[in-house]
């Protein structure tokens, strides 16, 4: 899709494949992009409608690996885009407009978490998704997942509720969005260095908790 | 090369971000260390699972049902929300704090009179600056614009308490105001009682008269702090969220991350007998990142900061309470498992719930939690692998 070419050809160091895959004609991407904006803002709905058609996947998918579970995800991601168009008039084209929703959908993932208790521990709240059996798929859901292995793929995804969003938001943003370590400091208002180093903190973590599964067996040492 | 420094360099090899002499010299530790390059093995694995996560799909109609609510008026707003966007942020609560912060308790109205510059003072007898509205626009507005107003003064008042109130200034021009407030914040809130000297090297210092910012900064522990925050406004205020959202001037303006190279100062800490001078030292990535690295050198930060939080924990939850909830967690994760390893987590839970403060209260039961999960100690895992034998 062309509105991949926005985030991904901003790779200026790093070896993210995700982020170095396409280094196409941003520019006009970006042109175009404003463009739409600003149709937008200037009272045209189908412009925004074309918005959301184009930055739904990317809003959904974060969401989705914040939340857990595809009803949250969904119901973000339209409370995103009615936030978006609610005070997306004071959006002025300085910074990309897909870090702007970014920014917008992190945002409201936070929110719903405060919205979702402070008390709760986050071994709490595993617990409580693993007993409802939320969103646990039994078999391969398409073939990329069955590359994987399905049930590989679902201790990723349970080992990454495990961490704090503070850790699991740069994680997924470079690692599974392909963002690269200056949008997502913008995406997430903090430095670039905190960025990097919360990746690396988050990975290490991450492989603590899949320490069982690296190293063994033919499926993972396939990848 | 040993297995310190792979780890200082771990991140930026796993990344080829690394210098070809220090690639060679980790390759070769590497060829010599089975410990490290399992390590190094187990972290390349766990970037390819994740990168290999299949993606979820989308599910339709997301653009079809948000323009059907559009359409039905969900984001339509409301009167004090065109109010607000007509004043900005000015009638947020938490714009006023920067300005309170330098002991001018002043909510500004600005009065434009199509468009012009400042026409009319409504507030300027109680301390305040100057009203500017748009008169043609704004007069169904005015009265929820005053009540905006008092409910601001009010907050300021319980933060900062009566005397910051009414504390007077000449009205300067509105606008300057506006652009100086945060940096005056800054100089005002340097403490005047701390027994040695902050350096400070992007902070100004305040040269005027310091009454009202000494009374402030007494309330204040985190005032002065060589890497505290020069913004003062909550980080969760309405204002720093909409800046968050949809400002530029945030952007990238981390937790202090302009403090730039290492700072070395001196944090108050007030015992029964006086204040005594901490030394910190501290590096652009302890200043930077509220996870306060405790691998630093020297004393570790997060020993300064849980002597503040057992010692004013009400300010202490006030201040942590500034960040996003993500930040917050980190606050709580990395300051607890401190506490907790120097025997005071129970002795901090205690403070912060007796300090008869709403947040404090919070923070009490997020250090709790943290608490239990500290010591059910392999829970997590011991729940990943449940949560996996159900998936089977």
């Amino acid at each position: 899709m062309t509105y991949e070419f926005v985030e991904r050809g901003t790779m200026v160091r790093g070896t993210n494949p995700l982020a170095r895959e396409h280094s196409g004609p941003r520019v006009v991407v970006e042109d175009r992009e404003r463009e739409r904006v600003a149709r937008w803002q200037g009272g045209d709905e189908k412009a925004f409608e074309e918005l959301i058609e184009r930055h739904q996947q990317r809003v959904y998918r974060l969401l989705y690996r914040m939340m857990g579970n595809r009803e949250d995800a969904e119901d973000l991601t339209q409370e995103t885009f009615l936030s978006l168009h609610r005070h997306g008039h004071r959006f002025r084209s300085e910074s990309r407009f897909s870090t702007f929703i970014y920014r917008v959908a992190a945002n409201a993932a936070l929110n719903r978490r405060r919205a979702l208790g402070r008390g709760r521990s986050r071994v709490e709240k595993l617990k409580t998704r693993n007993d409802a059996g939320d969103d646990l798929p039994s078999a391969p859901r398409d073939p990329e997942d069955a590359m994987l292995g399905g049930e590989l793929s679902e201790h990723v995804r349970v080992a990454l509720e495990t961490l704090s969003p503070a850790l699991r938001m740069p994680v997924v943003l470079y690692d599974i969005e392909g963002l690269a370590y200056g949008e997502i400091a913008k995406v997430l208002g903090v430095a670039e260095g905190t960025v990097k180093s919360r990746i690396h903190r988050a990975r290490q973590a991450l492989r603590e908790e899949l320490k069982g599964l690296l190293g063994s067996g033919p499926a993972i040492e396939g990848i | 090369m040993n297995h310190a420094v792979l780890t200082e360099h771990l991140a930026d090899y796993l990344e080829g971000d690394l210098a070809l002499d220090k690639r060679a010299l980790v390759d070769a530790h590497l060829d010599s260390c089975e410990i490290c390059a399992q390590e190094v093995r187990e972290m390349q694995q766990t970037i390819r699972l994740l990168r290999a996560l299949p993606q979820p799909e989308v599910p339709p109609m997301i653009a079809a049902n948000v323009m059907r609510r559009i359409r039905a008026g969900e984001t339509r707003p409301s009167l004090f929300e065109r109010a607000q966007r007509i004043f900005g942020g000015v009638l947020e609560p938490s714009f006023v704090l920067p300005a309170s912060a330098v002991a001018v308790a002043a909510l500004v109205f600005v009065v434009i009179q199509g468009g012009g510059p400042l026409s009319r003072s409504l507030l300027a007898e109680e301390g305040a600056a100057a009203v500017v509205v748009r008169e043609d626009e704004m007069a169904g507005l005015a009265a929820e614009a005053e009540l905006g107003a008092q409910l601001a003064a009010q907050e300021v008042d319980r933060t900062f308490g009566a005397s910051a109130v009414e504390e007077t200034d000449e009205a300067p021009r509105v606008r300057d105001r506006l652009e100086t407030s945060r940096e005056s914040a800054v100089a005002a809130s340097t403490p005047a009682s701390a027994p040695m000297p902050i350096e400070e090297p992007s902070v100004e210092r305040s040269t005027g008269d310091a009454e009202p910012a000494t009374a402030l900064a007494a309330r204040d522990p985190m005032a002065g702090l060589p890497w505290a925050s020069p913004r003062r406004r909550p980080a969760n205020s309405p204002s720093r969220r909409a800046e968050a959202f949809f400002g530029n001037g945030g952007l990238a303006q981390g937790f202090a991350s302009d403090v730039s190279g290492p700072a070395t100062g001196f944090a108050t800490r007030s015992s029964g007998d006086g204040a005594t001078a901490v030394p910190v030292t501290l590096s652009r990535r302890t200043s930077g990142d509220p996870t306060l690295a405790a691998d630093a050198g020297g004393e570790d930060p997060r020993d300064v900061w849980l002597a503040r939080a057992l010692e004013h924990p009400a300010e202490f939850a006030r201040y942590i309470a500034r960040h996003n909830l993500a930040e917050q967690e980190l606050w709580v994760e990395r300051l607890g498992e401190r506490a907790e390893s120097r025997g005071l987590l129970g002795e901090l839970i205690e403070a912060l719930r007796s300090a008869g403060d709403e947040k404090a209260s919070w923070l009490a039961d997020d250090f709790a939690a943290q608490a239990s999960d500290a010591a059910s100690g392999a829970a997590p895992a011991e729940v990943d692998e449940s949560g996996a034998e159900s998936s089977r």
